[in-house]
């Protein structure tokens, strides 16, 4: 008999402390005023900052290091480890006073030579695509507390490249990788690969402190995991979810709506039959219903495009492009009668398989193109034969995809399109947006830059050179109790503006 | 079929009786499903089961039962195409190798040792990572895959029979070796080969329903119940779990009938040796 109550009691005790167990940890973290981000991909590659190419990298590591001048949530670019900025007449000469008492992670304070150090490492380094290219016509130069950057020729997305320059300590670049030192908001306390990254509020930071003490970066790759970590309480912030996953989520989180921030088309092969005549292309564009594959793959969220600028790229965005081809299958059988397919033709999809987002609206796409009469097919392939065959080979039909941004210049999305780009994987050949994109770059005047761009990216639309669809809306879900977590209009997570209430 | 009724060989009836519904189901789908299986309903997206949706829909609003019945069609056609290149293959091999004997048996039976070695999944993972993928490329692939198992299981039999009397007898006649293996010993053994290729059958139905898991199976463009399975576990928790479970359902169905129908064809073979 005793033992029978012992084990009862035993088993409620169990059953009590494990129900516990989930719902403490949230306050106990409060408590410890302590953050848990859950992150859907391993971040496992270097932490250097000129070296890391994973976006979800790239998007935290942003609290740490920190360039001469960074990006604002606004999207305008700010100083930082430089004071100030000022550009001469000619827009060649750029000279950065260094901020006086700026700190990196180790103690040490940041001096000219550090600067000079990061760039010219950064120029020997660095794998980002466009960077070095841009580094290589700059002469950069110490007069005293002054950085002074000479241009072979004016160049007005330039501070966008100086934001990523990241400043570390002379001589530090092969310890980065695995134990980076910056001057950001919050330093480096650890990392086990395909686990964890764990950073710590740096006390010595020269701008507004931060509040959160602790942030640790919980990685669960896969994405039903994931959703059973949040439901159990022990994530306060996931970034980048889609609709179908926050559908599973409890109580005792928001949810905020933004978009991926890329451009999502079917882009298609203009170098090829039939894709090369122009009617065609708007065949296409009239055969897709968008506000259908919107219902149908996320219940009627994200934004529309009508060409390679998603919307919160406001600056260029041009909203009368969004409609020029409404759905309509009559005319789509027209234009296709015309060209010289009156019976359709037949043509593959391409869609990289590790995309979810990508598949889904290419299963609709084939389906869509089916009722105009085009014999579509989806093709699945893997990420790795993606980028070699489809983007360097450009050995597909039409391809589902997305291209984001790696800087905030209306050139990291629409300079790729030119005739002799090599990342013009499309093989669009337009004499007219050449010469618009030429002139915009070295335009200095900036009301008329962004009109060169606007009319560059209605070009796109009215030669029909891919089937724009859509900004992905995507959903951030936090913890009920914390506030403040800032949007960017590029891939960031912004660490210090989030508060417990 | 009057004996299968009366026989006591439950595995067998049961076996028979789960094939036999899968059969129909998959023939029906051949001609007829509820809905257009590729059809997709924006309207009724992720809708739970009702008379409508037996199954319920998926989260393009495509009817989940139609989807079903296709898939199991894909599964059945791959399967027993995977099934049939390593029969006829392997049967090829194992007899050579059998009856022939010697270094060559050896050199045979090494090689398909070194298949074997390998995870079939994985393997087949490499292959596709280097000839890339076409629609129904994955038969021929696991169809070499199933190779060996069946060419190891004839050899076997063939090393057995070779020394029966009645093969040494039309050996003695002067027939051919070609007319001894086939007209002799095959017909011999194809009692043992009749439950092995029911678990091989079994094995292709998940080696494919594993692979389009992954997503390097049948092409999207077919209904498939891995891919089905795979695309399904994203609402697991809060959506749809009524449609991983109908899926799962279905390949657990379709496995259990071919084991039993195996189990109860081994258990008569061997009341015939009896």
């Amino acid at each position: 008999m005793n033992k029978k109550i012992i084990s009862v009691l035993l088993a409620a005790l169990m059953i009590f402390s494990l129900c516990s167990c989930g719902k403490d940890k949230g306050s106990e973290r409060k408590a410890a005023n302590e953050v848990v981000i859950g992150i859907a991909q391993d971040l496992g590659d270097s932490l250097n900052p000129y070296q890391m190419t994973a976006a979800g990298t790239k998007e935290i590591m942003t609290n740490l290091y920190e360039g001469l001048y960074k990006v604002a949530p606004s999207g305008d670019y700010v100083p930082a480890v430089a004071e100030d900025c000022n550009i001469s007449e000619d827009g060649t000469v750029y000279t950065f006073p260094l901020r006086q008492g700026v700190k990196f992670h180790n103690g040490k304070e940041v001096t000219a030579e550090d600067v000079i150090y990061s760039f010219k490492t950064c120029l020997e380094i660095s794998v980002d695509s466009s960077l070095p290219a841009v580094l290589q016509s700059a002469d950069v130069k110490s007069e005293g507390n002054n950085i002074v950057i000479t241009l072979s020729a004016a160049n007005n997305d330039f501070l966008a490249y100086v934001s990523l320059v990241y400043i570390i300590p002379e001589g530090y670049s092969a310890e980065a990788a695995t134990n980076p030192v910056g001057t950001g908001p919050y330093k480096f306390v650890s990392r086990s690969v395909q686990e964890s990254i764990v950073f710590e509020k740096f006390d010595e930071y020269w701008g507004t402190p931060a509040s959160i003490k602790k942030v640790t970066c919980k990685i669960h790759e896969n994405s039903t995991a994931l959703i059973a970590a949040i439901n159990a309480g022990a994530i306060d912030l996931v970034p980048h979810l889609t609709l179908d996953q926050v559908a599973g989520i409890g109580e005792g989180y928001d949810v905020l709506e933004d978009s991926m921030k890329l451009v999502q088309a079917l882009y298609l092969n203009n170098a090829r039959e039939p894709f090369n005549d122009v009617r065609v292309r708007k065949a296409i564009c009239y055969a897709l219903d968008i506000d259908e594959i919107l219902k149908i793959t996320a219940e009627g969220h994200g934004s529309k495009l009508g060409s390679s600028i998603y919307p919160a790229f406001s600056k260029y965005f041009d909203e009368s492009l969004v409609g020029m081809y409404p759905h309509n299958v009559d005319e789509a059988k027209r234009l296709l009668t015309e060209a010289g397919y009156p019976d359709g033709f037949s043509m593959t999809v391409t869609v990289p398989s590790n995309y979810t987002p990508h598949v889904n609206v290419g299963q609709v796409i084939v389906r869509q193109l089916q009722e105009a009469g085009i014999k579509a097919e989806l093709k699945e392939i893997e990420w790795n034969s993606w980028l070699t065959d489809v983007y360097s080979g450009r050995d597909f039909d039409s391809t589902v995809s997305g291209f984001d941004a790696s800087t905030l210049t209306a050139n990291a999305l629409l300079a790729r399109w030119t005739s002799d780009n090599k990342k013009n994987m499309i093989g669009f050949k337009s004499e007219r947006y050449d010469e618009l994109i030429a002139k915009a770059t070295v335009e200095t005047d900036d009301a008329i830059r962004t009109q060169l761009y606007k009319e560059a990216t209605r070009v796109l639309a009215e030669e029909a050179a891919n089937a724009y669809i859509q900004d992905l809306a995507e959903y951030t879900v936090i913890n009920k109790d914390l506030s403040g977590y800032t949007f960017y209009p590029l891939y960031r997570i912004d660490f210090t503006t989030i508060y417990y209430k | 079929m009057k004996t299968l009724l009366k026989s006591d060989n439950w595995y067998l009836k049961c076996g028979a009786f789960i094939m036999a519904v899968i059969l129909l189901t998959v023939l029906t789908g051949l001609f007829w499903t509820p809905y257009d299986p590729n059809y997709m309903d924006t309207s009724a997206r992720l809708s739970s089961p009702s008379f409508a949706h037996l199954f319920g829909t998926d989260n393009f609003g495509r009817d989940i039962f139609s989807r079903v019945m296709q898939g199991l069609g894909t599964s059945f056609m791959v399967s027993f195409c995977i099934n049939l290149i390593g029969l006829i293959i392997g049967t090829i091999v194992g007899a050579a190798a059998g009856y022939s004997g010697g270094l060559f048996d050896d050199v045979l039976m090494r090689i398909c040792d070194a298949i074997t070695a390998f995870p079939s999944v994985m393997l087949a993972l490499v292959i596709i990572a280097v000839i890339g993928r076409g629609d129904m490329d994955i038969i021929w692939i696991l169809g070499t895959l199933f190779i060996p198992s069946y060419a190891r299981m004839v050899r076997s039999e063939f090393v057995q029979q070779k020394s029966c009397n009645y093969v040494r007898m039309a050996r003695l006649m002067g027939a051919k070796p070609l007319r001894i293996i086939f007209v002799h010993i095959l017909p011999n053994i194809y009692k043992t080969l009749l439950p092995a290729a029911t678990i091989g059958f079994n094995n292709a139905v998940l080696a494919e329903a594993s692979m389009s898991f992954l997503g390097i199976g049948v092409s999207a463009n077919r209904p498939s119940l891995g891919r089905m399975l795979n695309e399904s576990q994203g609402f697991l928790i809060g959506g749809a779990p009524w449609y991983a479970a109908f899926v799962g359902f279905s390949i657990v169905l379709l496995v259990m009938g071919l084991a039993l129908l195996g189990e109860g064809l081994q258990a008569e073979q061997n009341r015939g040796k009896k």
